[in-house]
């Protein structure tokens, strides 16, 4: 794989933005991680500085 | 010896990000992903840091292999790099890490300490130890950690 690739790639804050790289929003295991942090923190709640 | 991060790559969103550890075991595909959470009683923007190898047998991401491509420290400061990346895109975000393996937050919280007055000195960072939540300090036992850039001016 290409890291960069000047045709579809532009720089910004020292890292490339591609279009070539895809959402993984739908991929099971980042679903199954999102909802084992949310049961963490609705757990544990926010450190008290974010709470005030 | 100053340590560089590896080439990143990144989506027009800011919320996916891949790179290659080059090492004895040849490339490695990495993907990191932030990803947004619903918690309750708050309204803050709290993300999720997903991180792992690329599967592409199930072209997923997975976080139980040990690659041990000989350069932890090089695809810490790589994941350090998105955060920064992504926080500068989303300044106000909370970013949530949670090892799948006590070893592997334990490597997250090393890297933390690290970093801690260098590529994160912009970041208030918080532990949390025994269902508690505390200012992060090196050689803690965290069973997760939140950071978020400080305040402009702080």
């Amino acid at each position: 794989m290409a890291i960069l690739s000047k045709k579809e790639s532009t720089s910004y804050s020292g890292v490339s933005v591609s279009k070539r790289i895809k959402s993984r929003a739908q991929d099971p295991f980042i679903l199954k991680k999102v909802k084992e942090a949310e049961a963490f923190l609705n757990k544990h709640g926010l450190p008290a500085a974010l709470t005030r | 010896m100053t340590l560089t991060h590896y080439p990143l790559e990144t989506n027009p969103e800011f919320l996916d990000y891949e790179f290659l550890s080059i090492g004895p075991k040849g490339e490695i595909r990495k993907l990191v992903r932030f990803t947004r959470m619903e918690v309750a009683d708050t309204s803050l923007d709290i993300y999720n840091l997903a991180f792992g190898d690329y599967d592409k047998v199930g072209n997923t991401i997975d976080d139980d292999i040990i690659t041990d491509n000989k350069d932890p420290n090089q695809v810490l400061l790589t994941v350090a790099a998105a955060v920064l990346a992504f926080t500068a895109r989303h300044p106000e975000a909370l970013v949530f890490v949670q090892g799948n393996t006590p070893v592997r937050m334990r490597y997250y919280t090393m890297g933390v300490a690290t970093h801690l007055d260098g590529t994160l000195k912009g970041f208030d960072i918080w532990g949390n130890i025994e269902e508690e939540w505390e200012l992060f300090r090196p050689n803690r036992r965290y069973i997760g950690l939140l950071a978020r850039r400080k305040a402009e001016g702080v």
